[in-house]
Order: C-alpha cells, then sequence, then structure tokens
C-alpha cells in the first residue's frame, strides 16, 4: 500500500525522461573523471563546457542563425540583444585576460585569423548553408541533443563540407592579406580598442532595440 | 498545462511547483547569454583556449579518408591549423559531444524529449547540401559562427567583425531561398 | 478550421507559414499550429504576442505543442 503510494509519487516528481536525464547527467561526470584521470585535464574540461554550454543553449532557446535572422525577416531582436549582451560581458573579460596574460608574458588567448576576402566569401556561404539547413554549428549539435534526425543529415554534410573546404583550402589561402594578426589592440592601441568595441556593441543594441519598436509599434 | 500530459506534468505540491517554474519554463535569452559568457570565459581562463567547433569536424573526415586510403594528412591546410592523427584527442570533439549530451540531458529534464522524424526527400536534401555549405564555408573563412563569429568578436579579434556582416547577408538569402522553395 | 501542421519542419517555416496565414484572418479568428521544434515553439508565441494576439501553448504529447493563436 505504502509502497504504491511512494511508486506513485516517485512517478510524479521524477518521470521517466527526468529519470534518464539523471543517468545520463551521472554517466558523464564518469566519463569526465575518466578523462581526467587517464587522458588530458583539458579534454576533461571541455567535456564539462561543453555539456554546461549544450544545457545553457537547450534551456534558453539560443540560437545564432535565428539571433542573425530575425531581425530582419520577422523584427524581433531580443534573442540578438542576448547574444551581444552576452558579446559585451565577454569582450570584457577577455580584454582583462589578454592584458593580464601579457602582462606575466604569457600567450594571447583569442581567434585571430589572417584578413583576406577568404573570410567575406566563407562567411556568405556558411551563412546560406546555415539558412537552408536549419541551424548553424552549434545549434546543429544542440538539435542532434534534442532528436532531431534531421540535423543528423545537416551535421554529415557540415563533415563532408569541411573535409572538402579542407581540400580546397591552400586555394582560397592565396587570398590573404598581410594583416595576419588582426588584434584591434595591435592595430589601432589598448585603449581604443576596448572603447570602439564596447562603444560598437552599444550601438547595436540601442539599434536592435529601436528597431524592433518600429516594427512592432 | 492541460491535454493529454496533464496527469503527469500537474502542478501539485510545492516541489513542483518550483520544479515547473525553475526547470520547465525556457530561460529568458538574455540569462542563456550571460551564462554563455561565463562559462566561455571560465573556459578561456582555465584552458587557455578560445571556443570552436568545426575544425574538428574537418579532422574528423579527414581522419576517415585517411583510414580509407586517401593521403589526406599531406593536405596543405594543416599547415595552417593542426592535423591530429587521433583526433579523439582534439579538445573540440570533446566540447562537441558534450555540446550534444548536455542538450539531451536539458531536454530530457524538461520532459520534451522526442525522436523526430524527417518530412520528406526536399528537406533531405536541402538540409544535406545546406550542411555541405555550411561545412565548406566554415572551412574558408577559417571558423563557424562559434570560432569564427563569437569567439572572434569577444576576443577582440577585427576578422570576426568582418564575418558578421557578410554572415547576415548570408543568412537573408538562405531564408530568401527557403521561402522560394518551400512557403 | 485554421491549422498549420508545422511537426517536422525547422526553425523559420513555421513562423513565415503563420505570417503569411494570419495575413487573411479577421480579427478574433483563430489559427491553430503544431510545432515539435523547440525553436520555433518559443519563436512562434513571442512574435504572437509582440503583434499582440492572444496566444495559448498546450503541450499535446513529449515534445509536442499546439499553439493557438487568435488575431486581434
Amino acid at each position: 500500500m505504502i509502497n504504491a503510494k511512494l511508486k506513485k509519487s516517485l512517478e510524479i516528481n521524477f518521470p521517466k525522461q527526468r529519470r534518464m536525464s539523471f543517468l545520463i547527467a551521472l554517466f558523464s561526470l564518469l566519463i569526465y573523471i575518466c578523462l581526467y584521470s587517464y587522458i588530458d585535464s583539458t579534454l576533461a574540461y571541455s567535456w564539462i563546457f561543453g555539456l554546461l554550454v549544450g544545457f545553457t543553449l537547450q534551456r534558453s532557446r539560443i540560437c545564432f542563425t535565428a539571433a542573425l535572422r530575425d531581425p530582419i525577416l520577422f523584427g524581433m531582436t531580443e534573442l540578438a540583444r542576448a547574444i551581444i549582451l552576452s558579446l559585451f560581458i565577454m569582450t570584457i573579460g577577455y580584454f582583462l585576460i589578454q592584458i593580464y596574460q601579457l602582462s606575466q608574458g604569457l600567450p594571447l588567448p583569442g581567434r585571430f585569423v589572417t584578413l583576406g576576402w577568404h573570410i567575406p566569401i566563407g562567411a556568405l556561404i556558411f551563412g546560406i548553408g546555415a539558412a537552408l539547413s536549419g541551424g548553424c554549428a552549434s545549434g546543429t549539435l544542440v538539435r542532434i541533443g534534442e532528436g532531431f534526425r534531421l540535423q543528423w543529415i545537416a551535421l554529415l554534410g557540415f563533415i563532408f563540407g569541411s573535409t572538402h573546404g579542407a581540400y580546397d583550402g591552400d586555394r582560397w589561402y592565396r587570398l590573404f592579406t598581410d594583416i595576419d594578426f588582426p588584434h584591434l589592440p595591435n592595430l589601432i592601441g589598448w585603449r581604443w580598442a576596448i572603447l570602439i568595441q564596447l562603444l560598437l556593441l552599444i550601438i547595436l543594441y540601442v539599434l536592435a532595440y529601436l528597431w524592433e519598436k518600429y516594427k512592432f509599434g | 498545462m492541460s491535454g493529454r500530459l496533464q496527469s503527469l506534468k500537474d502542478d501539485k505540491t510545492f516541489y513542483q511547483l518550483v520544479i515547473s517554474q525553475a526547470i520547465d519554463r525556457p530561460w529568458p535569452y538574455w540569462f542563456g547569454g550571460i551564462l554563455l559568457a561565463l562559462f566561455n570565459l571560465l573556459y578561456v581562463i582555465i584552458t587557455g583556449h578560445y571556443w570552436g567547433i568545426s575544425n574538428n569536424l574537418a579532422r574528423w573526415g579527414a581522419w576517415v579518408l585517411e583510414k580509407v586510403g586517401v593521403n589526406s594528412s599531406q593536405w596543405i591546410v594543416w599547415t595552417y591549423y593542426d592535423y591530429y592523427t587521433e583526433p579523439w584527442l582534439d579538445k573540440q570533439t570533446w566540447s562537441n559531444l558534450g555540446i550534444i549530451i548536455g542538450a539531451l540531458i536539458a531536454i530530457l529534464l524538461t520532459q520534451n524529449f522526442k525522436l523526430k522524424g524527417i518530412k520528406d526527400k526536399k528537406q533531405f536534401i536541402m538540409v544535406l547540401v545546406g550542411g555541405w555549405l555550411m561545412g565548406y564555408g566554415s572551412r574558408i573563412a577559417i571558423g563557424c559562427n562559434i570560432g569564427g563569429l563569437y569567439s572572434s568578436i569577444s576576443s577582440l579579434a577585427l576578422n570576426g567583425w568582418i564575418y558578421l556582416p557578410f554572415a547576415i547577408t548570408g543568412v537573408y538569402f538562405g531564408n530568401k531561398i527557403i521561402m522560394k522553395l518551400l512557403l | 478550421m485554421n491549422i498549420l501542421d508545422c511537426i517536422g519542419e525547422p526553425c523559420p517555416l513555421p513562423l513565415m507559414k503563420v505570417e503569411k496565414r494570419i495575413k487573411d484572418l479577421n480579427r478574433g479568428d483563430k489559427i491553430y499550429i503544431e510545432v515539435d521544434h523547440t525553436c520555433a515553439m518559443t519563436n512562434v508565441p513571442e512574435w504572437a504576442r509582440k503583434r499582440g494576439y492572444d496566444v495559448e501553448v498546450e503541450e499535446v504529447s513529449f515534445g509536442e505543442w499546439k499553439i493557438t493563436v487568435t488575431k486581434r
């Protein structure tokens, strides 16, 4: 009698899918421990980082393609503004980290790509692909986790395309210019770099807000 | 919440109320954005690496080709970014897998998981072509929307700012194509 | 009955279809949208609320939603 009641309460409080999620979370922790103790701590941290990011992206429905698309197509900028806010925090954080790293003589963290026409062309192709496949790189991965069979195909295409692009890579990289370290502080100095970037983000945020006001009256 | 799931997801106790408010409801975008920034910063501080996705996919593709017999490890691109003879030792492999599993955990937690099918052939081909273009474009520009856009802009790199307007234009044209074909 | 079957359709399509269909509706008319895309499930209600329409989201099954939009 009590047992049945307990079972029912368990069923309501911890339904099947939720139980599965706890199980998978536990299993993920196990993988973390294995990675940390037997292979490499960086891989273990990457794994945890991926879990947290995937969880956050799914829970908050953040999709980068949507952030690029919704302002123009539908006039909705809430998501785009959230990304801008995120970039704002990231910029300040990265700025501090980079200054600290430099002062300690450590390597500068960040993503720097040699400038050239390959960036606009690649970005354009990437954008078209992201719109067609219904999700950017992170969106595709999140949606695979959500159970979309369609995104398996997208990932397959992504891998094919990446490999194809890698094969063609050196042909495109002839478009490289001399600016191989496009770090803004390197180009215009630390003070101007952070000032201009933060100002630009604020302007974009305000413009997005006004655009939505205009679109929805 | 009503309908068929009433008995399963009825909010009754305090515990269930908390769960339904904190977990079942999607987080606001801004909250996700802030969390995303914090996790990224922590990741950079701890490991010293930026967050990227698509380099890894090219490595896996090349690895498979290498196994099949194509001499893909000798491609010139690998002078621009590293080739891994064992791609499972690439940190991006693990962060990518983590994103998939993290999303799975999140959606199971809210009981919204459903294996969703493919509607028709047209959709199949479009998604395959879309994925292909996405991969090719991200290799040309050396970065997808994460490495080339999010991590670039936040690390004060000019290449991210160049990437942004063209990615927006690309997405716009892509949506025009969708409208023509499917609407 | 205005029913839009968007099961299995990726993100921009459901909202595009709603936007197109809702133009032909009169005030007070209802439109039902069936989606199984988590993104569209937040996207469509958000758009409709911003337009000032009445929105109701009902979970039909695990990961499937029925959105009711009443034009105002």
